[in-house]
């Protein structure tokens, strides 16, 4: 028997990449044939983590498991249905549409047309696996009726140990209260809100701070230069948009963070709290989508989106000490559910019910 | 979270802020990203028509078609003092043009959004569907024409045929007489 993964980009260092490639390990180590097929291979991955599908996909028996990754509109979403095998499902969700209007229309009908994919695959998967509590709730409101469990992205913490930019580092570590947010430049982030806290917390609160957003723009120019003529219609100073930058740097902006700072409003897991977690960054999220489900009752959610509040509430943070350590200290307790191998044994708890068939009321899900 | 020092209240923490915020009348007073406009670069085109463009552009213009003259002033305690002295003293020249441009935005806008509605009356239109439509009656016409001809001449028969009877019938009466 064999598993293979089927998705259509797998892309070097993104959730949905490193996720594929954590599974497609796991279920190695569990002594199945196994193999990742995507339309596109990023060229920067490891030689042989995945094959291109124009070589052609391998026979699939009746017994065999076709694991298809979700997180985009595509036509290979439909391509899943021409197999007779067993299909798994990981939802990895699809950011609503309107949230690109008039930044980026080839996203907002890639997104539209993979939420019609997601209604339409509704009854052709035989088991779904979610990455988020929220994932699930979307995949049981589109209509799908088969088991669905949650399991969160598999995420390579060890590499997080490697060292980070000196320079970088050195340059922001220079006695500022650093603000944080990372994650891709896009609309449905809210820099908006994140820069709108800082500016009162900085004209307001102290003077000495900083805030470094840190991701790509690519795709989202139109946003982004919408947000630096805000930065300056604000006559805002110390706010940095690093643009893409090496892992190094990721590294560096996270040991140099005072404060994880989160406004997005769509999130299907977000990886970049974990990180927070991992560096013992105090995360201050507004209560949407995935954050809650991730957070799992750790760090600060604001129910409201107010800047006033929320530059009130990072001081309050950076300056209560014993807030501060409370906070990291449920982190890092939260931390630990992420921890690789705990996540991996889930995966495989999960995949060996669905082989075996097992009633999960009687195997007992984990909780996550 | 095990222990109970480790809990965070973030309830009871927000409301000390915002009982702090009531108390010291604290309010954001900036700029929102709304006041930003997005900037399209694209090139306007010409040619063919696209509802969707139209809906787009004619939305943007009515949502954006007052300008406000008193935009929250940023910058330092000596820039935003400087800033609000320089707008006191242009204000008797600007308030009258931003007012009057308001008002040429305002119909400029109102009439944008009136073709746009007008243009949706028609939304679906298919000339080529109608076209095709004139012909298929102009040829059903031309059928109920021809059959209102042969109607007419199967009358006039009939009426030529009662006539004939009528006058028989009247001749062999006399004959009896």
């Amino acid at each position: 028997m064999k598993i293979i993964q089927f998705l259509p980009v797998i892309a070097f260092g993104d959730a949905v990449g490193n996720d594929t490639a954590a599974v497609g390990r796991a279920i190695a180590d569990m002594g199945y044939e196994t193999g990742i097929y995507a339309e596109v291979v990023d060229g920067r991955l490891p030689a042989g983590t995945a094959r291109d599908l124009s070589g052609g996909m391998p026979e699939m028996e009746d017994e065999d498991i076709l694991i298809y990754h979700l997180s985009t509109g595509s036509k290979l979403n439909y391509e899943v249905t021409k197999y007779n095998c067993r299909k798994i499902m990981i939802y990895h969700n699809i950011t609503p549409p309107h949230f690109f209007s008039g930044y980026n229309e080839s996203a907002l009908v890639n997104c539209t047309e993979g939420l019609r994919a997601k209604k339409d695959l509704a009854d052709k998967f035989d088991y779904c696996i979610a990455d988020s509590a929220f994932n699930k709730r979307e995949l049981e409101d589109a209509g799908y009726k088969c088991r669905i469990d949650v399991r969160p992205i598999l995420i390579p913490f060890e590499d997080y140990e490697k060292k980070p930019d000196k320079n970088l580092l050195a340059r922001y570590k220079d006695g500022f209260v650093n603000i944080v947010f990372v994650g891709r430049i896009a609309p449905n982030k809210k820099h908006e809100d994140i820069i709108s806290a800082f500016c009162y917390y900085k004209k307001h609160i102290n003077k000495n701070s900083r805030l470094i957003l840190a991701g790509s723009y690519t795709g989202f120019e139109k946003y982004y230069e919408r947000l630096q003529k805000y930065v300056r219609a604000l006559e805002l100073e110390d706010v940095v948009f690093t643009g893409h930058i090496k892992f190094p740097g990721i590294l560096a902006v996270y040991s140099a963070a005072d404060i994880f700072l989160c406004m997005s409003e769509h999130e299907g897991f977000c990886v970049p709290l974990t990180e927070a977690m991992f560096f013992k960054v105090p995360i201050i999220a507004y209560d949407s989508c995935a954050v809650p489900d991730t957070l799992g009752g750790s760090g600060v959610l604001l129910d409201k989106k107010d800047p006033v509040e929320t530059a009130l509430m990072i001081d309050k943070v950076v300056s209560d000490k014993a807030l501060h350590e409370a906070v990291i200290k449920g982190q890092s307790r939260r931390l630990e559910d992420f921890a690789y191998e705990r996540v991996r044994g889930i995966l495989e708890k999960q995949l060996k019910g669905f082989i075996n068939g097992d009633d999960p009321e009687r195997t007992g899900g984990e909780k996550l | 979270m095990d222990t109970e020092k480790d809990i965070v209240c973030v309830e009871e923490i927000m409301a000390q802020i915002r009982q702090k915020i009531k108390d010291e009348g604290l309010t954001a007073d900036m700029l929102s990203f709304e006041d930003i406009p997005l900037e399209e670069k694209g090139i306007v085109q010409f040619g063919e028509y696209c509802p969707e463009e139209l809906k787009k552009s004619s939305g943007y213009i009515c949502a954006h078609n007052q300008t406000d003259p008193y935009a929250p002033i940023e910058g330092s305690f000596i820039k935003r003092m400087v800033k609000r002295i320089l707008r006191k003293l242009m204000q008797f020249y600007i308030i009258p043009l931003v007012s009057e441009q308001n008002a040429f935005n305002y119909h400029c806008s109102n009439s944008v959004g009136q073709l746009t509605n007008f243009a949706g009356r028609y939304e679906g239109f298919d000339p080529e569907r109608l076209t095709a439509r004139v012909e298929e009656l102009e040829l059903r016409n031309i059928s109920h024409k021809k059959e209102i001809e042969e109607l007419q001449n199967r009358i006039a028969q009939l009426e030529e045929q009662l006539r004939q009877a009528n006058s028989s019938g009247s001749r062999k009466q006399g004959g009896r007489k």
